[in-house]
């Protein structure tokens, strides 16, 4: 957790386009960490709006909202495998953009969102195989998170 | 499990609304001076980083020159234009310009900027750098900070010209610095490297007259002909000394 918060404190200032904070958040999602996913996804958007300058609960309308509308998708398309853990990020990361970029005013272009998501997806992949690398009491992955 | 991320994910929705609506319509005066903390701290960190990566450093020693000439170039321009009445064109130097640091600009086209002194700015006033570089425009003003919408914010678009003041089509920024300018005027003929001022009437975002980029590539409609359909450019706004100005 402390490491999540250094991570945010310092690194999230450096970058506009990789939101770090969705990172530990999806962690405990997929790791099923309840306790865990229940303060970060509290704690750690609202630390994103004073980096981002913008009002407190933006990010997390923005995160929740995504995180919603995916479930809603999971139970009206239960064959397309939305517990895939592929899936979910791209899905996911690809409804927070779009999310972001419509309440911002930022015109969609296809180049500008492909490169925001799979910046964004590198970079949570990145900070998970770190995690698993590092922490040796965390459950490994499993690939698929129970709906 | 799935239940119990739904109610997690629902009361985290209701508690985003409750701090999105006490944010914007109460506490916004009370959130303003925890925003000038955090853009200082980032501003700071951002120094302090780059005393050991020099990031977007340019070591270029000619560039300044060449922005001097292009600032020389744009001002006889602007003053040969005796049908615009521009009080910006008043201005001989910087000195008559207010000037404000820069705190923070981040990779989709905003500028923050320290509001240090309670100067008489307004929404929409025109930023450049110390070139009289275009910067952008002053999207908002807080007691403390100034937010500013620069060229490089995706989607913006305004008319352009070539150094002679002919119309070379819109501009829309694409990201990154870039901008592409499309419905070009067959009979346009420019080359890589040429200046790309604002143009159009007063009424436009921007007055006419100032430098945004340089021409990067001309695309043409086919190998053969010499007819241009897009051009694209690089906006050339510096931010490295830290300091803009604000168009009176």
């Amino acid at each position: 957790m402390i490491f999540d918060f250094l991570l945010i404190i310092f690194i999230q200032p450096l970058t506009s386009y990789i939101f770090i904070f969705l990172s530990p958040i999806l962690i405990d999602f997929f790791l099923d960490n309840l306790k865990s996913f229940k303060l970060k996804i509290f704690i750690l958007p609202l630390m994103a709006d004073l980096i981002f300058i913008k009002p407190l609960g933006f990010f997390l309308i923005i995160t929740s909202f995504s995180f919603l509308i995916l479930f809603l998708l999971a139970k009206i398309f239960p064959s397309f495998s939305f517990g895939q853990i592929f899936i979910f990020m791209l899905v996911f990361n690809f409804l927070f953009i779009i999310l972001f970029m419509i309440w911002e005013n930022i015109t969609i272009t296809p180049f500008l969102l492909l490169k925001i998501v799979f910046l964004n997806i590198f970079f949570q992949f990145f900070y998970f195989l770190a995690i698993s690398f590092f922490d040796n009491d965390r459950r490994r992955f499993n690939f698929s998170t129970k709906w | 499990m799935f239940k119990e991320k739904l109610k997690i994910i629902m009361m985290t929705l209701l508690v985003g609304i409750g701090s999105f609506i006490l944010s914007t319509r109460v506490i916004a005066k009370v959130e303003e001076p925890i925003f000038y903390i955090s853009l200082n701290f980032q501003s700071l960190l951002r120094e302090t980083i780059g005393k050991f990566i020099p990031w977007g450093k340019d070591g270029d020693s000619f560039r300044e020159k060449y922005y001097q000439l292009l600032q020389e170039l744009a001002r006889l321009k602007m003053g040969t234009r005796d049908e615009l009445n521009l009080s910006y064109r008043q201005a001989k130097s910087l000195d008559d310009l207010i000037e404000l640091n820069v705190l923070k600009s981040d990779s989709l086209g905003r500028i923050y900027l320290d509001r240090k002194e309670k100067v008489n700015l307004t929404e929409g006033d025109i930023v450049v750098d110390q070139n009289f570089v275009l910067v952008g425009t002053i999207e908002k003003i807080s007691d403390k900070f100034v937010i500013v919408k620069s060229v490089n914010f995706p989607g913006l678009k305004f008319k352009v010209s070539d150094i002679n003041g002919n119309i070379l089509g819109i501009a829309v920024s694409v990201s990154n610095g870039f901008l592409e300018i499309d419905f070009v005027d067959p009979k346009t003929n420019i080359a890589n490297n040429s200046p790309i001022l604002t143009a159009g009437s007063e009424n436009e975002i921007f007055p006419p007259g100032l430098i945004v980029g340089t021409v990067r590539d001309v695309y043409y409609q086919n190998l053969n002909n010499k007819i241009i359909s897009k051009i694209v450019a690089k906006t050339l706004f510096d931010l490295e000394k830290g300091k803009v100005y604000v168009l009176p």
